[in-house]
């Protein structure tokens, strides 16, 4: 029976203009200045440092340092949000992770306030701070190097540092996952720390002589010392709203603060009671864990199934109003936005605009595979719709045998709306995959979306999504080459695996692909093997893990399996480039005899200068991923298949697989702007497509295009995938449901993930050239959304050349002529 | 009238939504009893396969030159780069072009595999309420073909619908393709029998004719077209005309479409000159909505507001329809 | 040798005027081959004379080695007892290695105001072997002496 008693779904009365504390808010955000927030470095060093000793276990010494912290944090109220606790000590702040990555802005700490890409405000005392007290403590002790240490500079870290191979971003600790908050709203804090004491005592009297016993009963004391610092930064906020209330004179802010002040007293301390308490409750826990973890994906999932059960409770009894609860949805979706990433310029320029992306996961079906959609839903949707922000990155998921038709063309709406979120995700192949992985069907139906598109069953999965960023190019290069790389000189990097020139039959240099391949993805996986197993070392989650299904139960933290479903997830860059230009050798070399393999090498070394005949054949008339040509189609599978296998045949430190999967955030324009010419025709140092996109130009057809990655394989995609697609203008009812029925095609030919940006050529060119024109223009990267002047020249490009099409014929529209030069085989 | 044996698809649009209700695969038949000089495919004329053109896409590279087995290409520009005399549509230059500038318009395709391909699209038919339109050219002129194809759709559930000139033996089509078909889009381009000889090399009282009758009797939807061609079709009087012979047919509803001067480049891409009284521009938009009022006015006054939508996702089949199209393409490539 | 440190310290703020001015004319210059000399010459001078600028190696270790790719500079700067050493010779044991094109290069990575991340990347300029935390380090202290020199600190 459907949940859904709203009489409009589109909410339409509420209006940011009635709904004056939203507009209000949004716009103090949009004006305010990211700042460096220091105090999480500042307070976890001392008590490292100076507080306590290297000779107790970490897991303890650990737990005790975040709560340190979360004792000391600062209960700050800095503008009238209905939602009391800030992730920094700043409106909007950066905070430092220096046992992490946080040290690689040393070298910009005189400079990071005014330097050109997306600076970020830092004080003089503060970055005196970073550079005297806080960053020589951790030189020898932050992860990269207690890893470099421990493995005596291992040839898998140097790669890692030449950035062209691949990424490992476990170096970025704990994140991209999905913490399970329902607990915690009906035990609150304290029900966890009772429950954590009555556990310690159980495993006590069997005996703490085991090393498993032992790690228990440590891992059950941190998660109460960790909870004690949570409650008293509650506790801290609550007397500080009083005390704030007191001397306020403004009428409507006192009670604000004294509601707030009641509100902290209780939650998360006790379970909460009302719709309020909740999310008060899930917003203070959000912040608790940034305390222990980075802020990188941390997802609150399914917030309109989380937060239901209050919602209705309150309606019904009448003591909230549907505009009561879009105003505090509203209130949440600004807090997620309270922090963003401390980024150095090097990856500005590379990796740059990303948000922190929280994913919120709305829709589909509950645990009993039944229609999930409720009243909250589309209060959520509103709320996006209204409020058009970077984060949290909204996903609807839609399953095409449950969820209505209204549901689903009201979704499309939204996307039109706001031009760009949310993303669609598709119930029917994300339950199966899960499944696929071992996760048990009540659980996989409960997934929620981690970050850009991976999927977890929430809060029960600890799924370390982007462990791995893999350069797929990479490896196509060491196969052309024999091992080298252009962009890394005359080094051999790879195994030899022949001169291409030498080939007879395009199996044996996909073969020699293959090989590359697996040495390459070997090398990063052994880096993330050494990275975890550093973590479970050094950097303990007991915070996080009481906020799981599984680490309570079995007694074991997060970073040691502890979970229910463990993985590591790793995510591929240049998927579309590499298929094409595979498909480009097999048809150009070992089909069509166009030319030679060394006749190819040597038109890409020259960026097919002089070599435009050739130039032109391989664009036009080599085989597209996109499109329905059948060696595209095969390669493009072949691919997917391949990975899919190699990554699974390897066990992670947790116990659990890696996963593949097909998004890129901003990687494929930096990592595009780092390779040569590609056997496809994209030319030296273009962007690669995003996701699993077909390359920019190449699929001329929509349907062909949603066939084509539609008929990829979904259970080889464990870690999800991102198609990107952009649609000029969406005009009127009877477009958006074309709309609507586009995607549910592409679902129903077997697509996970599909994400829009409605905005034409010329609109984006302009965005770009008139960058004060377009403040708050708000896209779709390649799974999480940005604001479009924050991304970096070449990320910029990207999106400006996505293929538009024109959704009134199904075909790409023409790309401007003026602006050809652009394109990625220009 | 008919002809026997397979015709050359010239085109298969998917996506299509302005060729019936939902999204559609459109199949574009070459070879057209007519020769309407505004014709958007003219390269749909001849039902044999010709080589085009596309001077944009030329890299200058000369291989066609080289490869022409009939020695049809020169290095000229424009329409005067293929000797149309010499050609013999053999493909070896399309197949050697680099940046397909020259690519054959016309393909045989078995009923099987042609069947096969628009049934590929099956998912985008079934979520939408879509399916499969016969364009052309003129998909009657190949009524067995046609109707094999339309037969297999139709038994494998897909919705099937037919663009016509109207030019065609009444009998054979209602034996032959009328039973798989479930819309019918009927094009009246002029009344006056003169005018319509003139612009179309052709009498129309077939297809008056025609149209009287399944308007009249058939049990499927028969919407009449009307391209709208300035100072052609466009005309107070042709406009006036057509709604008096549609009221007199029962028919309250009519599809006007908007002139697209698309065909001019097509035409030259086959080496064809386009009609010098043709505008190579659309005429501004407020010319064509105060025909389309005095259209609507003429056919009905209730029809007025149903005529300011696009149409393809409103209408339904099965109670008549009262739309008209907007600017979009009708045609190939 | 008492004489020479004598005649070093009386004309010290002399020396750290002209050296400031060559410094400056270095990071002005195309060619600055001769860079990291400059810098090193600047920076070793600075930590003497300046108490703020010291503060930065009180009990910091560190051992460097700065390197061009072919080979035709090796530097060794070791931090050791509040000092700063700089020898032209190999070094073992360092925290970090660093190999660059050239002068210009190393220059572009530590102090341009607007690095050209992309191109230095593509061309490798400058590569890593070690603990990038000293290089984070060490680039920080060059950042803020070319600050110093260019008055805006």
């Amino acid at each position: 029976m459907s949940k859904v008693t709203l009489k409009d779904i589109r909410l339409r009365e509420y209006t940011l203009e009635n709904l004056g504390l939203l507009g209000r808010l949004r716009k103090d955000l949009m004006r305010t200045r990211p700042e460096v927030c220091i105090e999480r470095a500042r307070h976890t060093t001392r008590y490292l440092r100076d507080l306590s000793s290297d000779d107790e276990p970490m897991e303890t010494r650990y737990a005790k340092a975040v709560a340190y912290f979360l004792s000391k944090k600062a209960p700050l109220f800095f503008d009238d949000n209905l939602l009391a606790g800030t992730t920094t000590s700043k409106p909007f702040g950066a905070p430092v992770y220096q046992e992490l990555t946080g040290m690689t802005i040393w070298p910009e700490l005189d400079t990071i306030s005014t330097r050109g890409k997306n600076p970020l405000i830092l004080s003089r005392e503060d970055a005196e701070e970073l550079n005297f007290e806080i960053f020589p403590y951790w030189m020898e002790r932050n992860i990269l190097e207690y890893t470099r240490k421990k493995h005596n500079n291992p040839g898998c870290m140097r790669l890692f540092e030449r950035i062209v191979f691949f990424l490992a971003s476990k170096a970025g600790t704990i994140s991209h996952t999905v913490p399970d908050y329902r607990k915690v709203l009906a035990k609150g804090i304290e029900g966890i720390i009772e429950e954590a004491a009555a556990r310690e005592e159980d495993v006590r009297r069997k005996g703490a002589d085991t090393p498993d016993n032992r790690h228990s009963i440590e891992f059950y004391q941190a998660v109460q010392i960790v909870m004690k610092g949570v409650l008293e930064y509650a506790a801290n906020l609550s007397r500080r709203a009083e005390e704030l209330a007191a001397a306020e004179t403004d009428p409507a802010r006192r009670e604000n603060l004294l509601r707030m002040s009641e509100t902290c007293a209780r939650v998360p301390a006790k379970p909460a009671r009302t719709f309020r308490e909740a999310l008060n409750s899930l917003w203070i826990c959000q912040v608790a864990v940034h305390a222990e973890n980075i802020n990188m994906a941390m997802s609150p999932g399914r917030l309109d199934q989380v937060l239901y059960d209050y919602y209705r409770r309150d309606i019904d009894s009448g003591t909230l109003t549907v505009g009561e609860a879009i105003e505090l949805v509203g209130c949440l979706w600004l807090k997620l936005n309270d922090n963003t990433n401390l980024v150095p310029e090097t990856s500005e320029e590379l990796f740059g605009g990303a948000g922190t992306v929280p994913a919120v996961t709305v829709g589909g079906v509950d645990e009993n595979g039944e229609d999930a959609v409720n009243d909250l839903t589309y209060i959520m949707l509103r709320v996006t719709e209204l409020l058009k922000l970077r984060d949290p990155s909204v996903n609807a998921r839609y399953h095409y045998e449950k969820n209505t038709e209204e549901y689903r063309d009201r979704v499309a709406e939204v996307i039109v709306n706001t031009k760009a979120v949310p993303a669609f995700h598709n119930d029917v192949v994300d339950i199966k995959v899960l499944e696929n992985q071992g996760t048990s069907t009540e659980h996989a139906r409960d997934y929620a979306v981690i970050g850009c598109v991976e999927l977890a069953s929430a809060g029960r999965s600890y799924d370390a999504s982007s462990s791995i960023i893999f350069n797929l190019v990479s490896a196509l290069e060491l196969a052309m080459y024999n091992g080298k790389r252009p962009a890394t000189g005359d080094e051999q990097i790879g195994p030899q695996t022949g001169d291409p020139a030498g080939f007879s039959t395009f199996e044996e240099f996909w073969e020699a692909f293959k090989t590359q391949l697996k040495w390459l993805i070997g090398e990063a996986i052994k880096l993330n093997e050494y990275f975890g197993r550093a973590h479970q070392e050094m950097l303990p989650t007991p915070l996080l893990s009481a906020f799981f299904e599984g680490p309570m139960e079995k007694g074991r933290d997060l970073i040691r399996g502890g979970a229910l479903y463990n993985s590591s997830g790793a995510t591929h860059i240049g998927f579309a480039d590499t298929v094409d230009s595979l498909s480009a050798i097999e048809k150009a070399v070992f089909m069509d005899r166009k030319c030679t393999f060394a006749e190819l090498l040597t038109a890409l070394r020259d960026d097919f200068r002089g070599h435009e005949k050739l130039h032109a054949y391989l664009v036009y008339k080599t085989p597209k991923y996109g499109t329905d040509d059948p060696i595209a189609v095969k390669n493009s599978r072949n691919l997917i298949r391949f990975l899919y296998d190699f990554y699974q045949g390897h066990t992670n430190y947790r116990g659990g697989r890696y996963r593949p999967g097909y998004w890129t955030m901003t990687n494929h324009a930096g990592q595009g702007k780092l390779s040569g010419a590609l056997p496809n025709g994209r030319k030296a140092h273009k962007v690669f497509a995003s996701g699993i996109t077909p390359a920019s130009q190449a699929a001329g057809d929509l349907s062909a295009c949603l066939k084509a990655v539609g008929g990829l394989d979904g259970l080889c995609i464990p870690s999800g995938e991102a198609l990107n697609l952009k649609y000029p203008h969406v005009n009127g009812n009877g477009d958006i449901k074309t709309f609507a029925q586009a995607v549910e095609s592409y679902f129903r030919y077997g697509g996970l993930h599909v994400q829009f940006n409605i905005m034409s050529y010329e609109e984006l060119i302009d965005a770009k050239k008139n960058p004060e024109k377009y403040p708050e223009l708000l896209v779709r990267v390649s799974g999480y959304s940005a604001y479009f002047k924050d991304l970096n020249e070449a990320m910029k490009d990207e999106i400006i050349t996505r293929t538009a099409y024109d959704l009134g014929t199904g075909r790409a529209v023409p790309f401007p002529e003026e602006y050809r030069s652009m394109l990625a085989y220009e | 009238m008919a002809k026997r044996g397979r015709p050359l698809i010239f085109n298969i649009r998917r996506f299509a939504l302005d060729d019936g209700p939902g999204i559609r695969t459109t199949v574009f038949m070459k070879g057209c009893p007519l020769s309407c000089i505004w014709c958007h495919n003219p390269e749909s004329v001849s039902p044999a396969a010709e080589v085009a053109f596309y001077e944009d896409r030329c890299i200058g590279c000369g291989t066609c030159r080289e490869v022409c087995p009939e020695g049809a290409v020169s290095a000229t520009s424009g329409s005067e780069r293929i000797n149309r005399e010499r050609c013999t549509a053999c493909g070896v230059c399309t197949e050697e072009c680099p940046s397909t500038a020259l690519s054959v318009i016309g393909r045989e395709c078995e009923v099987d595999e042609l069947v096969e391909r628009l049934l590929e699209e099956r998912i985008f038919y079934e979520t939408s309420g879509g399916g499969v339109t016969f364009s052309g050219g003129e998909p009657t002129l190949f009524m067995d073909y046609t109707a094999e194809v339309m037969h297999r759709l139709k038994s494998e559930g897909i919705h099937v619908a037919i663009q016509t000139s109207g030019m065609f033996n009444l009998r054979e089509f209602s034996d032959k393709l009328l039973p798989h078909t479930d819309l019918i889009f009927f094009d009246l381009k002029l009344i006056d029998s003169d005018r319509h000889r003139d612009f179309t090399g052709r009498d129309n009282d077939l297809i008056l004719e025609n149209f009287r009758h399944l308007a009249m009797n058939a049990s499927i939807p028969v919407v009449p077209r009307i391209p709208l061609v300035p100072g052609m079709t466009a005309t107070k009087q042709n406009l006036a005309d057509t709604a008096a012979f549609l009221r007199e047919t029962g028919c309250r509803s009519a599809v006007l479409l908007p002139y697209n001067p698309g065909g001019i480049l097509k035409a030259k891409a086959v080496g064809r000159s386009p009609h010098p009284s043709l505008p190579d521009r659309m005429p501004p938009v407020g010319e064509e909505e105060e025909l389309k009022a005095f259209f609507l006015d003429r056919l009905s006054g209730r029809c007025a507001k149903a005529m300011e939508k696009r149409p393809a996702q409103d209408i339904n089949p099965s109670t008549g329809f009262h739309f008209c199209s907007d600017r979009r393409t009708q045609g190939g490539a | 040798m008492l004489e020479k440190i004598l005649n070093w310290l009386t004309l010290r703020p002399l020396r750290m005027r002209i050296l400031r001015r060559k410094f400056l004319k270095c990071l002005e210059s195309e060619i600055a081959e001769e860079f990291l000399e400059m810098l090193l010459r600047f920076m070793s001078l600075a930590f003497l004379l300046d108490r703020d600028f010291r503060r930065n190696i009180e009990d910091f270790n560190g051992r460097y080695l700065f390197r061009s790719r072919d080979n035709s500079i090796t530097v060794a700067v070791v931090f050791k007892d509040n000092r700063m050493k700089v020898y032209e010779k190999n070094l073992e044991d360092t925290n970090v290695t660093v190999t660059f094109r050239n002068g210009k290069a190393l220059m572009g990575y530590l102090l341009s105001p607007k690095p050209d991340i992309l191109g230095s990347l593509l061309r490798q300029d400058v590569t890593f072997n070690g603990n990038l935390n000293y290089v984070y380090k060490f680039a920080y202290m060059a950042k803020r002496l070319q600050l110093m020199a260019t008055g805006e600190i």
